[in-house]
């Protein structure tokens, strides 16, 4: 119990908002992952891009309007492109390549390649739009244009929202997966692709829909890590290894379980960093390294993953 | 539009590109080994590459320190790496400037300590490599690169962490030879590579690992120890992949092990998939076409800059992600396919049939 009191509370606030972080980014992640059965390399950058979007949002269309600046104006917006740009690429590269027959390791590869193009794209836009518009482009936070609550400070602030957000964002899945029709088709196609093709869904339109969720999703992930974060054309790939690892751990194929897994990555991540790495002497870089050790043991002992672990002893007690 | 380029800076460049075509070559020949012929989804590629590199700068060099001019680098860290490193390494290049033997042994001490380091670290990659599914192995490759990056990169006493390590130039004797030297002698690992690699795929052993990636079932009931085969090729690759990561220290004499990001390994692989998997000529024009459109796209990049202000390099990294989802998509063979692996002729096998 003595870590547990010791914990302080700035510490413990920053571990909860990146693990919300986290949880929403690898939401997207398995999504992806459960529509197109890879782990795309080019999630980092849509993350990239909503944060983007929002920024470029609040200075060319609510400034000059006089609209008070605020990212949640931002968000519809922020979810309808980078959705846009989601299904985009399942349209443009994805659909293509799976109808050709493409094994796991192609489409990784073409992932890949998708994020060059993505992360290049938005450097362009951002090399551009200082260069001409002079509006500073990179090392931005976007937190200054943070909600903040009523007599709290912004940290407080960031605390809630995340959590207000994944609340929100877990709970409208949950209710169009599970209490739509649309939701029932969605997962027909998800749990036996060649069933509900017989029975007539078109499985493609269906997963097409959902790169629009993920792309959405994703986005507004990418404005909270902007505010954390110094916005460049590399957020989101620099942390693409940890939420690649928040998903892993959860479970790819589970949906919830990057709930799981984005709790256990941010906690372990931050609070690993401020209670077991700091008083070793160990420098805070290694954080990093904890998760990845994380990761490591789930693959070679349950690559089900923790939602996998769970489920199973469920079924154990039951019988 | 052509460019007026001084033909003495055009010949420079083309050295350098040379060097690193070598270099590449040797990676991307080691990554076509699992890739193309084993089918082995290597997203952590540069893991071996930064393993050579940590075999130059971190151990041989300290081991030249030691020898050569009586400094231990360890006994002081911080002092050594933020403010002695420059005279010391001058000093022990002073020596191998003098004796090239001395510098000779070092530099194969360097290369075999390189590809011992690498090799063993693909033996204890193969435990995984042997269990996990397509997907989750890459994933799981692609995190142990990670984790050898952070942790190299943050400890001090491996390569002077984010200072980065100097390293001794065991050709310093060459004087102002040296960069045509050491062409040479890249080239000359590359050709061997090449020929060990073209020798491999088209043994029993070549055709035994395509045998494993098209048809993992038949291949087992044929006898063939799928375990052995996937650790050796592990092994291989991995050491040969060692031996690129040290040859690329000495071209810089320098190496910073933050410099082993995920991008080196994706490099290798868009190489790679644009030259052909699973053809070792195809691997080479792969690196070759890579190196040869960076080159254009970087002499021209002033003209594009006077059109769009934005930095041409993001132009180059759109090419790229363009190329090679064209090339899955629509030649998923590359440039130049995979071909029916060279076998005796019918003559020849009758004859020796013959007179067994």
């Amino acid at each position: 119990m003595e870590l547990v009191v010791g914990v302080d509370y700035p510490t413990l606030a920053r571990a909860i908002i990146f693990s919300n972080i986290y949880v929403l980014l690898s939401l997207g992640l398995n999504l992806t992952y459960i529509t197109t059965k890879i782990p795309s390399f080019a999630h980092g950058d849509l993350a990239t891009v909503g944060a983007y979007v929002s920024y470029l949002t609040i200075i060319f269309l609510l400034q000059p309007l006089g609209l008070p600046a605020s990212v949640y104006l931002t968000f519809p917006f922020v979810a309808l492109v980078t959705g846009a740009v989601a299904v985009l690429t399942y349209i443009a590269v994805f659909r293509p390549m799976i109808r050709r027959g493409a094994g796991i390791t192609p489409l990784m590869i073409a992932s890949f390649g998708l994020h060059f193009v993505m992360f290049a794209a938005v450097a362009i836009v951002a090399d551009y739009v200082q260069n001409t518009y002079g509006v500073l482009s990179r090392n931005v936070l976007l937190a200054k244009w943070e909600y903040i609550w009523p007599g709290t400070d912004p940290l407080t602030s960031a605390l809630i929202n995340t959590s207000i957000m994944v609340v929100v964002i877990t709970a409208l899945l949950y209710l169009l997966l599970y209490k739509t029709r649309y939701g029932v088709i969605m997962r027909a196609s998800i749990d036996n692709l060649y069933l509900a093709k017989a029975a007539g869904i078109n499985v493609e339109r269906v997963f097409a829909i959902a790169w629009l969720l993920i792309g959405a999703v994703t986005g507004i992930a990418g404005v909270y890590m902007a505010m954390f974060f110094p916005m460049t054309e590399e957020l989101g790939w620099l942390r693409l290894a940890v939420v690649f690892v928040a998903s892993v751990v959860g479970g790819l194929s589970n949906i919830y379980g990057a709930v799981l897994g984005g709790y256990v990555v941010g906690l372990s991540l931050v609070l690993g960093a401020a209670y077991i790495l700091t008083p070793l002497g160990v420098p805070t870089e290694f954080q990093l390294v904890i998760p990845f050790a994380f990761v490591i043991v789930i693959l070679l002992f349950a690559p089900q993953g923790l939602a996998g672990i769970i489920s199973s002893l469920v079924q154990m007690v039951r019988r | 539009m052509i460019l007026q380029i001084d033909p003495g800076l055009l010949l420079v460049l083309i050295r350098e590109t040379a060097v690193l075509f070598a270099i590449y070559g040797i990676y991307v020949l080691s990554l076509n080994l699992e890739v193309g012929y084993l089918g082995l989804p290597q997203f952590g590629k540069v893991m071996f590459l930064a393993l050579g590199g940590l075999a130059v700068g971190g151990i041989t060099t300290k081991i030249a320190l030691m020898t050569y001019a009586g400094i231990n680098p360890l006994a002081n860290v911080d002092l050594y790496c933020s403010a002695q490193q420059y005279q010391a390494i001058a000093a022990v290049n002073k020596i191998f400037a003098a004796s090239p033997l001395d510098g000779l042994a070092f530099f194969l001490l360097s290369l075999v300590l390189a590809a011992v380091l690498a090799g063993v670290f693909g033996i204890l990659m193969s435990g995984p490599a042997l269990r996990l599914r397509e997907d989750y192995l890459g994933i799981l490759l692609l995190v142990s690169a990670e984790t050898v990056r952070v942790v190299t990169t943050y400890t001090p006493a491996v390569a002077c962490g984010v200072f980065g390590a100097v390293v001794p130039d065991p050709f310093v004797w060459m004087g102002d030879f040296r960069p045509w030297g050491y062409l040479t002698i890249t080239l000359l690992f590359l050709v061997l590579a090449f020929m060990v690699m073209e020798r491999l795929a088209n043994s029993p052993f070549g055709r035994a690992l395509r045998a494993i990636r098209d048809a993992e079932t038949a291949a087992r009931v044929f006898g063939k120890d799928i375990v052995k085969f996937r650790i050796r090729v592990l092994a291989t690759a991995s050491a040969l992949a060692g031996v690129a990561g040290a040859l690329l220290v000495f071209y810089n004499n320098f190496v910073n092990m933050g410099q082993f990001i995920p991008l080196v390994t994706f490099v290798g692989w868009a190489m790679l998939i644009i030259g052909g998997m699973g053809n070792n000529v195809g691997a080479l024009a792969g690196v070759a076409i890579y190196y040869a459109l960076d080159r254009v796209l970087s002499i021209y990049k002033e003209s594009i800059r006077q059109v769009v202000n934005v930095d041409p390099i993001f132009f180059q990294y759109i090419i790229f992600g363009v190329v090679i989802i064209l090339v899955l998509m629509f030649r998923p063979q590359g440039v130049f396919g995979e071909k029916p692996s060279k076998t005796l002729s019918r003559r020849i096998l009758e004859r020796l049939r013959g007179e067994a």
